[in-house]
This record gives C-alpha cells, structure tokens and sequence, in this order.
C-alpha cells in the first residue's frame, strides 16, 4: 500500500475494484473516487478529518484527494469497493461529474436512501468484483461500472467540489505535503518540533492544524506511521521482531508490543503467522466469493433501477446512438 | 450501526459546530428530516405525520435529495401526485399505504391503557419498516368543544384519561424504538384562525384542564419530543411562549427532551429559540437568517442555541439508537389490530327493547341505508389522515356474518328518489340499519364544523325512516358530539366516530353480538348546541378565544349547571349488565405524597360475556375555592364472564386531588371531606365512600394590606396577635386594643385602611405590612372553615 498519494495510473474502464480482509491502511489520498463498503466486521475510518464508524453494510464514497485511513476493529472484517475515475466518466457523458463532492456517508442517512440508493451500489460494486479477473467479462465490467456512475451521478447529493475543502479551513495541503514528508523520512525524524521548524510554524499552531485535517494528533499519526512500516517489514523480511522494534525507533520490546497490539489486535507475532496464511488480494475475489455472491443477489432495488432506466437521459442518449449506427 | 456518542463526545461536537451548523441543526431539513451535518458526521432522522397511522409521503420525503429550491420541490411534488392516477385522495396521495387505525376521538372510547401500549408498539414497528425515527403524535389537546376540527385526533375532554391512554402509547411507541410528539402544546382547541387566534385561558383552567393531560403523559412516558401549537396563549405565541416551554414544562415538570415547532408555526424565530423551543420545523433559510442576525446582534444568546443544539443531538442520539432497519410489519396482523381496537371503542348509545344484538340465525330482512354502509367514513382529513392498507365496508361484513335466513338489501338513499326506495324498504323491512355522519366537507384540520347537526338531509331522513319503522338503529361516524333530534324515535344509536379501516369488521360484529359493545364516551353529548361549555364566547373574536367557562371543561360544566347532557361523559351500553358492590378505601384519610387504593367489586349478572369501564370520580365536599362537582381520578376496564365477580382496584394519588391556587401559585388541598365515587358514567355512581382530606400544614395566601378583616380573623390566632401588635405599637394598652380590633371586624376595607378610619394614620402603614408578612408565614388553615360547594 502506498503511503500518502497514492498513484493508481488510470484505470482499465475507468473503474478498478478491490476486496480485502482486516487490514491496516494508513493515510492516504489519491485523484481517484473511492467507494468503500464494509462486508463483514466494522472499521474505524478518518476521512476528511473525521472520524467514521462503519459496521457491516456500511458504505462511503471518498471524494478525490480526500485524505483517509481504514483500522479494521475485528480480525473478520472484509471490506470491498472500487475506484472510479471521474475524469473517465466526465468524458463519458457525465457532465461535469469531477466537479462534484459527493456526500454519501450510509451511516448518516435516512433508510430510504440506504435502500434506494446505497443498496445498488452495493449489489454493483460486488458484481464489478465477481467479474474482475476473467478476460471475457470485460464488457460486462464496463456494463456495470457505467451503470455504478449513472447511478451516483443521478442520484447522490453533493455540493460544488470547491466549497468542500474550504470546510477544513486553510493549511489542508500544508498537512497533505507533511504527511508526505512524514512518510517519506527514514531516518526516524518523525518529531513535531523537527516538522514544525521545517515549516517555520510554531509547535502548538502545527499540533492543531495536524489535528483538525487528520483526526488524530501528530504523535499518534507519527506512531501510526512507525507501527505501519513495522507491519511491513513483519511481513516482507525475515528479522526478529525486537529488532524491527528497534528499528523503527520504539525504546522497547515491550513498548513495541504494547502499541502493536492497541493498533492492529494481536501481537506482532500473530500478525505475522497470519499474513503468511493465503488470503484474498486485489482482484482475486475467490475467499470471500460467498459473502459478495450473497450481496450481488440480494434485492438492493437495482432491477428496479433498471427497469427505470429508460427514463434516464444518459441511456436515452446511449440508446439513440446504437439505433443511428453511430454506437 | 447506531449512532453511539457518548456525551462527552456530544459536548465535543458542539465545541466543533460552527454558528452557522447549530442554526442549521435546530432547523430541519426540507419537511420531514433534520439536517445532516455532513462534515462533522451528525445523521439525520425522519419524522412523519400520524397520530393513528403513519403518514409516509414518499414524495416528500424522498423524492427530494437535492438541492433545488422550495419552488421547483414543490412543482416536483404537484406535478408527480397529478401522474398518479391510482389516488384519488389528494391528501393521502402519493403516501405509502399504513395501518388507519381508530382516530383518537374512537380510541379514548376503549379506556384501554393496555391496549394503547399495543397500539403505541404496532405504529412504532410501522415507523420502523418505513424508516420513521419519530411519529408526530399523539395529540391530546382537550376536546373543549365538539365543534373543533381537530377533535377527532384527541381523546377526551377530561385530563386525566387523556394523559394516561397518551403514556401507555408513547410507551409502546417509544419502547419499539420510534419516538413520539406529545401535541399540540397547548391550548390549541379551535381551527378558527388557529395561527394567530389566542387562547384566554385563566391559570388554574391552564394548570388543572389544559395542561394537566401533558404533564401526566410526559412524567409518565417521557416523550422524546413535544410540539408546540400553531395559536397563541393569553396572547403569546405558544412556540415563543417561555413561561410555558421552559418555565412549566421544563422547570416545574422536569422534562429534558426536545421542542419541536409545528409545521411552519413558528413567527419569530430568535424569540422561539430564547422561549424553549429548539427544533423549528421544516426547513425554513429566511428563519434561519434570522437566527444568524439575532445570535450576531446578541439577542440571542449563544448558551441558548447550544442548549437547543444539545437537545436536538440528544434527540438524533437516541433515535439513531432505536433503529430496527430490518423490521416488518405484519399487514395481516396490524389489520385485525384496528378492528379489535375499533372493537372495544365503539359505543353503543341507545338499545331499546334490546333491538341489538340483532340474531344472525334468525329469519328477516335487514334494511341497510346510506353510503356510509359501502363507503365508510374511517378517519378524519388533515395531517393525520392516512392512506388504509385494507378497508373493512360494513355492507360486506355484514353479508359476511349474517346467516342463510337473514336478507340484506342496501340502499344508499342519496336523492329524493332513493330515500324513497329507502322509506318503502323500511317499511318492510324488520329492521333498519341506517348509517349517518356529519359532514365530511366541513370538517377536520383547518376548519371547525359549523353545526352538531348530521349532514345537510339526513335528520330528516332518519325521522323519516323512524317513522317508518320502530326497529331502526342509527349507526353514526362522526369526529365528535352531533345532535340528535331523533334520538327517541330510533331504537337503536351506535356511534362509531372514525374508527378506522377495520370498523365495517368490528361494526357487523358487535350488530350481529359476536361482539359485545364496551367502548364508553369520553366527551359529554349536549342535547343542543347552546348548551356547549363557553358557547358564549366561541369562536374567539378580533384574534381573542375567552375561555369563559374556565375550568368547568366538559362533564365539570354540565354537572356544575345542572343541565342534563344529550349523552354524559363515561356512558355506553353493553349487551349484559354490570353489578358493582362492597366498596372500600385502604385509608380514612389522605395528605398529598400518598395514595388511595380503592376496591370493589363488578358482577357481570347478564348472559354474555362483555367488558365494563368503571369510573372512579372524587367529588370535595367543601373547598376555598370554586370545585367542579366530581371528577375523574382513575378507571378500569375488566372483562367478564356471564356470572362472574372480579375485584377491581383502582389507584389514586392524593397529589391528584388537589387543585391549582393562583394566588399562591402551587397546587393545594384543602383540610374537608372528600366522596370517593364508582361510577358506570359521571352520571351513573354506583357506589361511594368518605374520605377525609388531612393535608397537614397548608400555605395560604400571604396577607397585605388590603387583606379584609374577615379573611384575617378567620384564621387561628391572628386576632389575638393583632391586639398584641396594636397594644404595643400604639402603646393604648390591651383592652382598648382588643376594642379597636373589635371595630375592624365587620369592616368591607382592607384591614390597613380600616385602622386609619378609626385611628387616622398613626400607624405607619411599613410597620403593619412586616406584621402582617410575619403573620402570614406562622399561620396554617384551620379545618373546615369553608363553606360546603353546593
């Protein structure tokens, strides 16, 4: 996983999905809309600074160059989602799509919404991940993912994308670029008071700004940071594991072991027998083929959707260029 | 996942908001939500209309996510109810399909608080599969006059019953997850010029009628919300009323829910904010820029919008936390509901030579009459109304039930033509089965009915049909009270007020003695329309409603005037007959803070099984200040069995039996005695029992100056005191003390100018008023000194 913005070059159809199992994803942003639902289990969010709880069925759209993290809180917990790139769609017909904030957090809304408009997406995101993988699904891949943006173009509430940010207030990219650098920095500098002389800003202006766009504060967000990097190299490199404490800057064995199990729910030890286990990856939704069989089936008010469809002006339009010849 | 805040995590999202967020949240958004706040992660919920069904507009409630303006959501709104041909009712138009169960003027006719807990969890399971978080209702106003239009979504005249069937359905309601709105707060008793009209409405009617029904449902249930009225009180807008939405309901009563305006009732929104009530609804940007220009100003304060802010979230909190998305409810199940509600409200009014039951056996011919038999009249029009899952017609139900011998032919007797087949069919019919209402037109939320007459035509018919034949029975849906001049002419009266889609079900039941009548009425009957209570002063004029009658509301007027009621309050009949004996107190006597348990004995001495409502009414034999006669402090209803005898025991706080003085501004008892009275109805006692009022100390009014000697020395002690006072203040010894106090007593003056007119002014007027405020505060009532009521 990538830390800070992450560069998912362009997408084959505009839309690449993805299912994962209980995992840590640290912040990071990307010019990509994300949707991001939870399966099984429930996970701890920070987007745009806020924090989100979500449970099972929940389901988030994160805004292009929106600044999130995912903590799964039990080890069961599968998530799924794609992400859409709307310059794709723009071109596509959505007009003016990119333009768009979209707010559609499911834990916040009425259940009309949640049935009318968050279940289809749930049943065309898990459909998206059925067909992923298999070559001559592609067409239906397009299908679908046509269909997913139509569907959010049409029917999920936004504000104009400028106003967005402004929410936060000014010093959002100088937070984006520290945490950049923050990931960027090796050699253990990953102090408040080293950041906030770099950018000439006092300690506590910077403690407060770093804590109104990301949600946690600076030394959480710095620990997160080492606590990440030691997951990784748990699982790439075959060091013992109060080496990599060490490595990573923690004063202890002890210390490690005591954040390590605050963060991820188990000792460093488990996590690593765990990930040696095989599990789903991007892409590959074989382990949890079952869960997203079941959510693909489920009447979420698509075939309805689809019934509508006619109505729709894009459709119309799409259907009027294949009877000129011209599609 | 619910919404799980803590409430420090809550004070830290208040800390968060923005001015412009927290005006934004104590405002809804578009007409049935609150406002999400989007940054800050604060859901939103939804509320809809129904105090007897839920109300659910799909088209307004989801129809609109966007961000278009109040005009084109409105044009979007009209224009899609125009397309949809399948609704006639343009009213209900475009609502989901809900469970109309009986409106509350039917409903308070069962007297069943066990019942309305049901009733309370099948709306709340309702709320649930549609997404509802809070359902605007119950409505409990007090049925002041017959003629109101909203009469029929409240239940009765009396406070007591109003209050305690209003708890037992937030109870259900709420413990399904779903809140409740107790409305109308407060005195919103007419629909004339209801948004500027005020209700002059004297303090201790306020305190002891109008408010008491509130106070007793929100320190039993604890509503989540409470929606202020559309009027004003003694001339202020109830929504910007702080005496009554801080200072009563939550100072004196202790409530901490939330303030919900009604729909577009708020005219001053920085005052409504300062008076109490937090949530404004819908969706107003002009109100909320008045908010913002206020708070800028300073004339709001910001403790204010916080405190309001604080409630609003707390309501989203706990609403968020009762969700059951994946809830269904049975349409089956709901609709045998509101007919065995509708069961036991209907009331059945008048059964000579017992007409009724008519036997379905047996070998004759039935004459039905009227539309209402194939197009019942089930509920009222307004907010309320609701689009019915399934409707029971009469005419069906009763082909239904009725054996192979029984031949019934219906006429609907809407022209000259038809009322003559109709007058020819009852002249050979064996009976007659005549439904009548009130009319439909003029009736329900916005208008008052203009008469208690039956529609335009049908008195006449239903002389006519009497005549005709002596074996008719009236069947009558009407929102409240009508007149009936025919009443001695017709064998049988059954009034079913609007009870719903399963009435026609429950109705052919009870006429064919499947079912045995038990509902009883819970406002008085007049016999005409001057007879009313403040019928001298109703309708309000020049925005002025004098509550004239005061606190004699309902069966409190007609005992009090000796005028005899049409039909009295707590009356219905039953197919069999009810024996009540062997009354008795657990106690002698009762101070407030304690509790009377009353017991006796109800022997159902006819043939068929039924249900009866005993009413307990305490009626003071002697009082300080003006008593109704009797009134209603407890009931029961009990079902029986042909032959048995059930012990009934009925409670009753001593706290209910005091009274509002507004000279001291609290409730009190007076020392005396008070009758304990079971009764069948309030004209109907069956059996009573002393009991002595022993409050211990009471605080009387303080003297003054301009205190009347009379009133001083009625008290113990005073006079003794005053002579002391005098001798030793004008230094003239004892015994011409006593003779110059002697001179005041039989003086019409107040006891300060009453001195000076024998002594001229040597008394300094300071000295005797610290006397006088001393005195006050040592006295306590003696017994019995006032005079017998009556």
């Amino acid at each position: 996983m990538d830390y800070g913005f992450e560069d998912l070059g362009s997408l084959s159809g505009g839309v690449k999905a993805f299912v994962h199992g209980a995992l840590e994803v640290p912040f990071h942003w990307h010019d990509h809309l994300e949707i991001l639902m939870v399966v099984r289990g429930s996970v701890r969010m920070i987007i745009d600074g806020q924090e989100c709880l979500m449970g099972s069925d929940d389901l988030v759209i994160i805004n292009a160059h929106s600044a999130h993290n995912s903590v799964s809180l039990d080890p069961g917990t599968v998530l799924c989602g794609v992400h859409i790139d709307v310059a794709h769609a723009e071109r596509q017909g959505l007009v003016d799509f990119s333009k768009r904030y979209l707010q559609c957090k499911s834990f916040l809304t009425a259940k009309h919404f949640c049935d009318d408009v968050v279940a289809p997406m749930r049943g065309l995101i898990a459909r998206l991940i059925l067909s992923s993988g298999n070559v001559e699904d592609g067409l239906l891949r397009t299908c679908l993912a046509g269909l997913l943006c139509c569907h959010i173009y049409r029917h999920v509430p936004y504000v104009p994308r400028r106003e967005a940010p402004s929410v936060n207030g000014d010093g959002r990219e100088r937070v984006m670029r520290i945490m950049e650098r923050m990931r960027a920095e090796r050699d253990g500098r990953l102090s408040l008071e080293y950041f906030a002389e770099m950018e000439g800003l006092s300690i506590p202006h910077l403690s407060r700004l770093f804590r109104r766009h990301v949600g946690i504060c600076f030394r959480d967000y710095a620990q997160n940071i080492r606590l990440d990097r030691a997951v990784s190299q748990l699982v790439e490199s075959g060091q013992s594991i109060v080496d990599i404490a060490l490595d990573e800057g923690f004063s202890s064995g002890s210390l490690f072991y005591a954040k390590f199990r605050e963060r991820f729910g188990c000792t460093p030890a488990e996590y690593r027998r765990r990930r040696a286990e095989p599990q789903g990856e991007a892409g590959s939704a074989h382990p949890y083929r079952h869960l997203l069989m079941e959510l693909a089936e489920r009447d979420d008010g698509l075939s309805r959707q689809l019934m509508r469809l006619p109505e729709s002006r894009e459709l119309v339009a799409v259907c009027a260029l294949h009877a000129s010849g011209m599609g | 996942m619910g919404w799980t805040i803590s409430d420090r995590e809550l004070e830290q999202l208040l800390a968060q908001m923005t001015t412009e967020e927290k005006v934004a949240l104590v405002n809804g958004r578009h007409l049935w939500k609150t406002a999400m706040n989007y940054r800050l992660n604060i859901p939103e919920i939804v509320m809809t209309d129904g105090t007897y069904g839920v109300r659910y507009s799909t088209d307004q409630i989801e129809g609109l996510t966007d961000e278009r303006d109040g005009l084109d959501q409105f044009l979007a709104v009209v224009n899609r109810r125009q397309d949809d041909q399948d609704d006639q009712d343009a009213m209900v138009g475009g609502s989901k399909p809900a469970t109309c169960f009986p409106n509350g003027s039917a409903f308070g006719c069962s007297w069943d608080v066990d019942l309305a807990r049901e009733f309370g969890a099948a709306l709340a399971l309702e709320c649930q599969e549609f997404g509802v978080h809070l359902l605007l209702g119950p409505g409990i106003n007090i049925r002041r006059t017959p003629l109101a239009g909203r009469a029929y979504e409240y239940y009765s005249e009396d406070p007591l019953l109003s209050g305690d069937l209003a708890a037992a359905l937030i109870d259900g309601l709420q413990s399904g997850g779903v809140g409740a709105s107790l409305k109308h707060f407060a005195c919103n008793n007419s629909e004339i010029e209801r948004t500027t009209m005020s209700s002059e409405v004297d303090e201790r009617a306020l305190r002891e009628i109008y408010l008491k029904g509130f106070e007793r449902a929100i320190v039993k249930s604890r509503p989540w919300t409470v929606m202020s009225a559309y009027n004003r009180l003694n001339g202020v807008q109830t929504a910007e009323n702080h005496w009554l939405l801080t200072t009563v309901l939550r100072e004196e009563w202790g409530y901490d829910g939330a303030v919900v305006s009604d729909w577009h009732g708020i005219k001053d929104r920085p005052a409504s904010l300062a008076a109490g009530n937090d949530l404004d609804m819908p969706e107003s940007a002009s109100r909320r820029a008045e908010l913002l220009a206020a708070l800028a100003e300073g004339r709001v304060e910001q403790a204010a919008l916080d405190q309001s802010c604080r409630r609003v979230l707390r309501l989203i909190r706990r609403a968020r936390q009762g969700e059951r998305r994946n809830a269904r409810f049975d349409r089956e199940t709901h609709h045998a509901l509101a007919r065995r509600i509708a069961s036991e409200s209907i009331v059945l009014l008048r059964n000579e030579g017992d007409v009724l039951p008519i036997d379905p056996a047996a070998d004759l011919t039935v004459a039905v009459i009227g539309a209402g038999a194939v197009r019942p009249i089930i509920q009222g029009s307004g907010s309320a109304t609701t689009r019915p899952t399934s409707l029971d017609r009469p005419l069906d139900e009763l082909r239904a039930l009725a054996g192979e011998h029984v031949r019934i032919e219906h006429h609907l007797a809407e022209d000259a033509e038809g009322e003559e087949a109709a007058a020819a069919a009852a002249r050979t019919a064996d009976i007659v089965i005549v439904f009548a209402n009130s009319d439909v037109s003029a009736d329900g939320e916005r208008a008052d009915r203009r008469t208690l007459a039956l529609a335009a035509g049908q008195d006449a018919l239903i002389h006519r049909l009497a005549k005709a034949n002596p074996r008719t029975i009236v069947v009558l849906a009407t929102p409240d009270a009508v007149t009936m001049p025919w009443a001695d002419e017709v064998a049988a009266i059954v009034e079913t007020f609007y009870a719903g889609q399963g009435m026609g079900h429950a109705l052919a039941r009870i006429l064919f003695g499947l079912a045995n009548p038990s509902g009883k009425l819970t406002t008085s009957f007049p016999r005409r329309e001057q007879d009313i209570p403040g019928f001298l002063t109703y309708p309000g004029e020049n925005g002025r409603h004098a509550y004239s009658e005061g606190l004699f509301v309902g069966y409190r007027y007609y005992d009090r005037r000796e005028i005899e009621p049409l039909f009295p309050f707590g009356f219905g009949l039953s197919y069999t007959r009810f024996r009540y004996s062997g009354l008795r107190l657990d106690r002698s006597d009762i101070a407030p803070g304690e509790r009377l348990t009353a017991s006796f004995e109800i022997s159902n001495v006819g043939t068929r099984a039924g249900a009866e409502v005993a009413q307990l009414y305490a009626r003071p034999l002697s009082s300080r200040l003006h008593r109704p006669v009797r009134e209603l402090k407890g009931f029961a209803k009990v079902h029986l069995e042909p032959g048995e005898t059930r012990t009934v025991t009925i409670e009753c706080e001593g706290d209910d039996l005091r009274y509002f003085d507004p000279a001291r501004g609290e409730w009190a008892m007076d020392p005396g005695e008070i009758l304990i009275e079971i009764g069948a109805s309030s004209r109907d006692i069956r059996l009573s029992a002393p009991l002595v009022a022993a409050p211990g100390d009471v605080r009387l009014p303080p003297f003054d100056l301009d205190t009347q000697p009379t009133i001083l020395f009625e008290r113990p002690g005073v006079r003794d005191a005053l002579v002391a006072f005098l001798a030793e203040r004008l230094s003239i010894g004892g015994e011409a003390a006593d003779q110059l106090v002697a001179r005041t007593e039989s003086s019409f003056l107040g006891i300060y100018k009453t001195i000076c007119w024998f002594i001229g002014d040597r008394l300094p007027a300071e000295d005797l008023r610290r006397f006088l405020i001393d005195l006050s505060a040592g006295t306590t009532a003696a017994p019995t000194t006032y005079d017998t009521v009556h």
